[in-house]
């Protein structure tokens, strides 16, 4: 009996500090539903989300109808596009190339005037060759087909109300405009398909890649948090801090001795994982001594506005253990709504904005367009620029922060 | 000339908790200084506001003359004169001595090669050269106290501030860190916090006396002696507690099983105090004869022992 007892007494202590301790707490009732939470807001909506699909249209219409107007806003409509405007068609091929839509639709100028005129009414589709290209490709085809029976159903309507009329027998000097009619009403719609495959998204070196630098951003923030929340509580539970201060080493020195060794941990970690990416087959484009420059200074940006959070946050945490539990709330959502890990595409709409403004991801967002995509660094460098002003933000009030925190720690 | 001045220093915490109250002290260059007093009664909070890592409430440290609390430089300047050593330094256990040295040569500002050499003395002086390489977590308790002075002396400072270095040693470590702290004594100040009396006693120049957050009394230990702690004390514990009106003739003081006497003459008092003690039904456990020292000054102006936490009755 004595030893039930025994194997019990953890137990015991476990039901009875659950929730006396905000850490068990959080372990065992809150993460986990947070994680639930997630994961359903993600991925329990059945209905399908929006595709992003780039529309280049240059219809000229015809007696005040124009037929390309009508299949944009059918899509618009539908719920299941999400539908970008493009002048040209180089810029809709860019925009699919990039990665920026997943899809493109290229309506020419006569699109309308020959399916007012008996002729197939042409279409240039633009997909990509990736999974998300092709599901994408798949929604607008079907969409496109959708179409096509609305005309094919407006022509047959069209074609009864002729015969009503009695024009039954056909002279046979309309036989061929006949015959040409009713093989419109077969299939008024042409589908050009123009399969683009980007040099590396598509191959699996370019998958490597891609998740390779999505290890390399989770290492940014999970170091750039932890590093931030834990700069002066960890210091002030190990005695560090009293030690520090009696030096003669300033609050800032002792920040920036943190932060550089942040940086140093996500360097190392970065050079490990390109490294051992290249082993099993990754293929990076446009290394360049320049673009390795912008790539660092994008990871040293991205792990500073890490730090800057986690130095904003601190002030929460009262012990260790607590800062633990803060970074980990925030990182672990982050990694997946951020779309640091997953491709955001594949994201709902909402958490899909969130990628789009947090730094980090826009930052991870432009080495991927250096890396895969091959975008130029300074094009990289241009779009990075309002992540940079937001990091000089948030960072200089992580620093205000820190130094109160500091201040508290001299105070007590 | 005083290498260290404190005045109307006081802290109290943001609790509302008065650890320090408005006391003042001066250490002079080249003396070991000792702040002695019970856990409890504010020696480290002053060791922590006098090497820079706690803002006092209110008053005024100069440390070799600099503000230590006052604009930057001067608050670079006094910490620069100073090396402290907490009770326990937060070393990287995983490490070995001399890389941690080397980490506290680098926060002290030293370059690489610097600090390497300087580690490399520093623990020649602790006699700690031959562990150079070894780990932190595989030293004894009394090389890492060693190991920590060390730390504090890599900056090469005027001043060794050592918070409780004895604390939990056995005798001959102890022994051996007085031995070194007396050398290091010959070109440094030392002020060191403990709460063993016949230490301060001994190897102290100047000892400050803390009871309750304040000083209770101060000067070299045989001017204390002299003034506060002529008599002998018998020390008796007992089996059991006594009860609580004991008859004696003689001053005593009361903790738990442990009866604190008073006397002018110990050889001839000892067999009346036995003789007395056992007609009262009590059972002796031991007995000590304590020569007068700083045990019995702590005794005498504080009214309290300096060890134990319980309340102790007088009874004249």
């Amino acid at each position: 009996m004595a030893v039930i007892w025994r194997v019990l007494s953890e137990t015991y202590v476990f039901l009875r500090g659950l929730f006396r301790y905000k850490e068990i707490l959080f372990w065992v009732i809150l993460f986990p539903l947070l994680w639930y939470g997630l994961m359903v807001a993600i991925w329990g909506n059945p209905q399908a989300n929006p595709v992003t699909i780039g529309v280049c249209n240059t219809d000229n219409p015809v007696n005040n109808t124009c037929m390309g107007c009508i299949l944009v806003d059918a899509m618009n409509e539908s719920g299941l596009f999400n539908v970008k405007m493009y002048k040209t068609t180089s810029d809709l091929e860019a925009a699919v190339s990039k990665g920026k839509v997943s899809a493109g639709l290229y309506i020419p100028s006569n699109f309308t005037s020959n399916l007012l005129s008996g002729f197939q009414g042409q279409v240039i589709l633009y997909t990509v060759d990736t999974n998300d290209g092709r599901i994408a490709s798949g929604y607008l085809e079907g969409f496109l087909n959708g179409f096509a029976d609305q005309i094919r159903s407006q022509y047959i309507n069209t074609s009864i109300e002729y015969m009503e009329e009695g024009n039954i027998s056909i002279p046979p000097e309309y036989y061929n405009y006949t015959t040409k009619w009713l093989r419109l009403i077969e299939n008024p719609l042409k589908i050009t398909e123009n399969t683009y495959t980007p040099p590396l998204i598509a191959t699996s070196a370019g998958i490597k890649a891609f998740y390779a630098i999505a290890m390399i951003g989770v290492e940014s923030l999970f170091v750039g948090l932890f590093t931030g929340v834990s700069s002066v509580i960890e210091r002030k539970r190990e005695g560090s801090l009293r030690v520090l201060l009696s030096n003669p080493i300033s609050g800032t020195e002792i920040l920036a001795s943190d932060i550089i060794s942040g940086m140093v941990a996500v360097a190392l970690a970065s050079i490990t994982v390109f490294a051992v990416s290249l082993i099993v087959g990754a293929r990076y484009q446009g290394l360049s001594p320049a673009s390795v420059a912008v790539i660092s200074l994008l990871l040293f940006i991205g792990t500073l506005f890490s730090i800057a959070v986690g130095l904003l946050i601190a002030p929460l945490a009262r012990t260790p253990e607590g800062a633990g539990i803060l970074a980990n709330a925030i990182a672990w959502p982050v990694m997946f709504a951020g779309g640091l890990v997953v491709p955001k595409e594949i994201l709902p709409e909402w958490i899909r904005g969130f990628a789009d403004v947090w730094p980090l991801s826009r930052l991870m967002e432009d080495v991927r367009k250096i890396l895969i995509y091959g975008v130029s660094p300074g094009e990289a460098l241009y779009d990075a620029v309002p992540s940079i002003i937001a990091t000089i933000v948030v960072l200089a009030i992580g620093v205000l922060t820190y130094r109160k925190l500091l201040e508290r720690a001299i105070e007590a | 000339m005083a290498i260290i001045e404190a005045y109307n220093l006081s802290k109290r915490y943001p609790n509302g908790y008065l650890a320090v109250d408005n006391i003042s002290l001066r250490v002079e260059e080249g003396s070991i200084t000792t702040l002695m007093g019970p856990n409890g009664s504010g020696k480290t909070t002053t060791l922590n506001m006098l090497t820079g890592s706690l803002r006092p409430s209110s008053g005024q440290i100069r440390i070799c003359g600099y503000d230590l609390w006052g604009d930057r430089r001067q608050a670079v300047l006094a910490r620069m004169c100073l090396g402290y050593a907490s009770q326990d330094m937060p070393f990287r256990g995983k490490l070995s001595a001399l890389e941690n040295l080397l980490w506290f040569g680098l926060i002290r500002g030293l370059s690489p090669g610097k600090a390497k050499n300087r580690a490399l003395e520093v623990l020649d002086q602790v006699e700690l050269s031959e562990y150079a390489k070894y780990r932190v977590d595989k030293l004894s308790g009394g090389q890492r106290r060693r190991l920590a002075i060390a730390a504090a002396l890599v900056g090469n400072p005027r001043i060794l501030v050592l918070d409780e270095p004895t604390s939990g040693l056995d005798p001959a470590a102890r022994e051996r860190l007085w031995r070194l702290l007396r050398e290091l004594s010959r070109d440094k100040t030392i002020l060191l916090s403990t709460h063993i009396a016949e230490e301060a006693e001994r190897h102290s120049d100047y000892v400050y006396i803390f009871h309750r957050g304040r000083i209770a009394a101060e000067g070299s230990p045989r001017a204390l002696i002299t003034r506060y702690a002529r008599k002998s004390s018998i020390r008796v514990k007992l089996v059991s507690s006594p009860v609580k009106n004991l008859m004696l003739k003689w001053k005593y003081y009361r903790q738990d099983r442990e009866l604190t006497i008073i006397v002018d003459d110990p050889s001839s008092e000892l067999p009346k105090i036995v003789e007395t003690l056992l007609q009262q039904g009590l059972v002796l456990e031991s007995i000590e004869v304590i020569r007068p020292g700083l045990e019995q000054v702590f005794l005498e102006v504080t009214g309290e022992l300096l060890h134990g936490t319980a309340s102790v009755s007088e009874v004249t």
